[in-house]
């Protein structure tokens, strides 16, 4: 990292909403401004009505299926099963896939409890609960990890998570897994 | 009579050309249909194999296409994709197995391994859909990537079986092939021996039935020849029977026209005398009436004189009374005396008075006595005048009748002789076409000849080319264009002149014409031409309208030419110089003599045909024969050098 930039991504980091992005994960400074860049777009989709609303109809009435869903059963469905399929197929989905660009590649929303209420592609975890990707947002944070290798693909990536508001009350997240060479 | 001389040769080449046809149809049909039997059993052959092998390869593309497709599928992350691509798989197998289904028994094998390589594949799919995508990666590697060598291995093998299989039916296909083409060549080769003794045979029939056709056809053109020189004298000898036919009718002719014109004259004459005999009747007509006026008068006369002849009794008698009573008077006075003396020298006056009318009245009467004498006398005389002129009258009308007659007859003997003069000049018309079709005649007989000498050839020609080795009769073989006898030509050999026989132009004959002088020649050339003409104007009908300027020409010509041609002999002294001078006199004396007819009559056919008949005699019997010893004088060979020491001349 660059020395003499340090005073000044400091003074960002205090006054951005980013500034809870933790240190281990600092980045070069000017991938952390397309990074920055591509926040504020996130932010501006966890805005989105259509993710607000859902999020916000899935916080009124939880389906069952998505109470009694473990991280096993989750782990063991198909990528096509229809009950995984129904995520990427409603509205706040669809949303999500129209929002996908070169950098952009993966999202998600969560709601309050930490359960998947949209996505591009089938998560890993069914829930984020106890997650700083989680945590933190829903503390009114975003949340930004390091750059990470994906394992089918091997492309480094970087996953972001921001707060979806309700006014200023944080009522879910929303995640995303932005292509470090695309951002480049 | 056997069948084949029953049948015509054309039927008989007809049926040895069908025969080949059919052989050769029948021939050309096997090839066909065993060339398309065995086109269609390669075709189907090779469609069977491309087919199979064409499986073979589908099958293998779409095991490398499905790989392929597995990998693309693991990299995915669209559940629209994964899910589009998981079907297009499946899809892929579907017809994999369909493919595999279509190889029978031979596939089973393959079928089979491709089945365990689909299990491996679901196995991978089923991974990478549950998110496990390091074990689904290991799967493809050690599972599906053997496996699919394994089906591969198969495939190959499959495809070697195949080749095999195509090989040993090509070469049993080839085997039948080769074995179906001998027996067919061998059919053919019957076929073709058997067309070739029955055209050998047919040849020798058409050519023996050619050589008797042609044999036959040799005697009939001779006796054609024969007979065409035999039309050719007759119609010679029509057209100068014709030719002095139309000459005394010529003269019938003009006589008849003297004839008419003197009928005519007579009628003329006898119209004349009827006309005075008219006259004399009217004036004998006139003559009696005036006669009988006469007559009347006469009588008038004398009654008048008979009435006068009373008067002057009367005076007489008043004389004699007068007289007495003068006498009385006297008496009386020489009774009274003196007294009465002068009474007596008055009645002695009036006595004398008495006597001198009484002797003039004698004297008148005896006049008048004389006068009615005379009157009666006259009266008779003009009773037998009148008889007469009545006796006049009707011979004059006797006369008149009988001249009236004679007239009538005149003009009826005029349009009598009138129509005879035109039936002759019909009758000459006839007549000068009656030449002309002679010299017609004539000519065709001439033509007719040349065709039979063509025929001639031709049947010679037809021996020769079926084979008849024997050569035509001597003379059969004289050219084509052999002096032939002109139309009113002597028909002695030579000197002759040579006549296309076709047209009946004269050529000209070097050999036979040629003087050695060139301008002589050339104006013997000349006449050849104008005596041509005049066959062409014959022929065509138009020679009455071209015969003046042709006399005109020739008078021209005859007159340049004689001069010349004397010149020429003169100055060669050529013995026939003399001899030549006298036949120019009595040419140009017959010319003349042509000419005057010309003008008298009219311009005819029938002179034209004198005409030409005088020219062609001319340059037969003079050119030919005296004219052309001026070589000998010249000393020019007819196919030597010309003499070229005169200029040509115009005319």
């Amino acid at each position: 990292m660059n020395i003499k930039f340090l005073p000044v991504l400091l003074a960002l980091g205090i006054a951005s909403p980013v500034g809870s992005i933790p240190a281990a994960g600092a980045l070069d400074p000017a991938l952390q401004a397309h990074v920055d860049a591509e926040i504020q777009a996130i932010q501006a989709l966890a805005g989105d009505p259509v993710i607000v609303t859902a999020v916000k109809a899935q916080n009124a009435t939880t389906p069952p299926d998505y109470a009694a869903m473990t991280q096993e059963t989750w782990k063991d469905l198909s990528k096509l099963d229809p009950f995984v399929r129904a995520f990427d197929k409603n509205p706040a989905g669809m949303f999500l896939k129209s929002k996908k660009s070169d950098a952009l590649i993966r999202a998600f929303v969560c709601d309050a409890a930490g359960l998947k209420v949209a996505f591009t592609t089938k998560t890993l975890n069914w829930s984020h609960k106890g997650d700083p990707k989680f945590e933190l947002p829903m503390s009114g944070k975003i949340w930004q990890g390091p750059v990470e290798q994906d394992k089918a693909s091997g492309l480094e990536q970087i996953q972001v998570t921001v707060p979806i508001l309700d006014g200023h009350q944080p009522i879910g997240c929303l995640g995303a897994c932005l292509s470090v060479s695309k951002l480049q | 009579m056997t069948l084949r001389t029953t049948i015509s040769i054309p039927r008989q080449l007809m049926f040895l050309v069908g025969v080949a046809s059919a052989t050769t149809v029948v021939a050309a049909a096997l090839y066909y249909f065993a060339s398309n039997r065995m086109s269609k059993d390669s075709a189907a052959m090779t469609t069977t194999t491309v087919a199979r092998l064409n499986d073979s390869y589908d099958l293998l593309q779409r095991i490398s296409a499905d790989m392929n497709h597995l990998q693309e599928l693991m990299r995915l992350e669209d559940p629209d994709a994964i899910e589009k691509a998981v079907q297009d798989l499946e899809a892929s197998r579907q017809q994999s197995l369909q493919l595999l289904a279509g190889s029978g028994d031979a596939g089973s094998a393959l079928r089979t391994k491709f089945d365990a390589l689909v299990v491996e594949e679901k196995l991978v799919v089923d991974q990478f859909l549950k998110g496990r995508n390091a074990l689904a990666y290991e799967q493809f590697l050690h599972g599906v990537t053997p496996q699919s060598g394994v089906v591969l291995e198969e495939v190959r093998h499959n495809h070697q079986a195949i080749q095999s299989a195509v090989q040993q039916g090509l070469a049993a296909e080839q085997s039948r092939i080769e074995s179906r083409l001998r027996w067919q060549a061998s059919a053919l080769g019957l076929a073709v021996v058997g067309l070739l003794f029955t055209g050998w045979r047919l040849k020798n029939h058409i050519t023996a039935a050619l050589l008797a056709i042609a044999s036959e056809l040799r005697k009939m053109s001779e006796s054609s020849a024969g007979s065409a020189e035999q039309l050719l004298a007759a119609s010679q000898n029509l057209a100068e029977g014709a030719n002095a036919q139309a000459a005394s009718l010529e003269q019938t002719s003009a006589s008849l026209e003297e004839l008419a014109s003197i009928t005519k004259r007579n009628a003329e004459n006898a119209q004349k005398a009827n006309d005075l005999a008219k006259q004399a009747r009217d004036a004998a007509d006139k003559g009696m009436a005036d006669m009988e006026g006469m007559s009347t008068a006469m009588l008038a006369i004398k009654v008048s004189s008979d009435d006068v002849a009373k008067i002057i009794k009367t005076i007489d008698e008043i004389a004699f009374q007068t007289n007495i009573l003068a006498l009385n008077a006297a008496v009386e006075a020489a009774r009274a005396g003196a007294a009465g003396m002068g009474f007596a020298v008055v009645a002695e006056e009036v006595r004398h008075l008495a006597q001198r009318s009484a002797h003039a009245a004698k004297e008148t009467a005896a006049k008048i006595e004389h006068a009615i004498g005379n009157t009666t006398q006259g009266v008779a005389i003009s009773s037998q005048v009148a008889q007469s002129l009545r006796e006049i009258v009707v011979r004059a009308r006797q006369v008149n009748e009988l001249a009236a007659e004679v007239a009538g007859a005149s003009r009826e003997q005029t349009q009598g002789i009138t129509q005879i003069n035109a039936a002759v000049g019909q009758v000459d018309r006839v007549t000068q076409n009656n030449a002309a079709s002679a010299e017609e005649s004539a000519a065709a007989a001439g033509e007719l000849n040349g065709q039979a000498d063509g025929m001639r050839r031709a049947v010679d020609d037809l021996m020769r080319l079926v084979g008849d080795q024997e050569t035509s009769p001597a003379g059969h073989d004289e050219p084509a264009d052999a002096p032939v006898r002109s139309p009113g030509q002597p028909s002695s050999p030579q000197p002759s002149v040579t006549a296309d026989a076709a047209t009946g132009i004269i050529n000209w004959n070097d050999e036979r014409m040629s003087t050695g002088v060139q301008t002589v020649d050339q104006q013997h050339q000349e006449l050849i031409r104008l005596i041509n003409e005049l066959h062409l104007a014959c022929v065509q009908g138009t020679v009455t309208e071209k015969l003046m300027e042709q006399l005109a020409f020739l008078g021209k010509y005859a007159t340049s030419h004689f001069s010349h041609e004397e010149q020429v002999m003169d100055r060669h002294r050529c013995p026939v110089a003399g001899k030549n001078h006298e036949a120019h006199a009595k040419f140009l004396a017959d010319y003349q003599e042509l000419v005057a007819t010309a003008r008298t009559t009219g311009a005819s056919s029938r002179l034209a045909l004198q005409l030409k008949k005088m020219l062609a005699n001319w340059l037969t019997a003079h050119i030919c024969r005296i004219d052309t010893q001026l070589r000998n004088c010249a000393g020019a060979g007819a196919n030597g050098a010309r003499q070229r020491d005169e200029e040509p001349l115009t005319f």
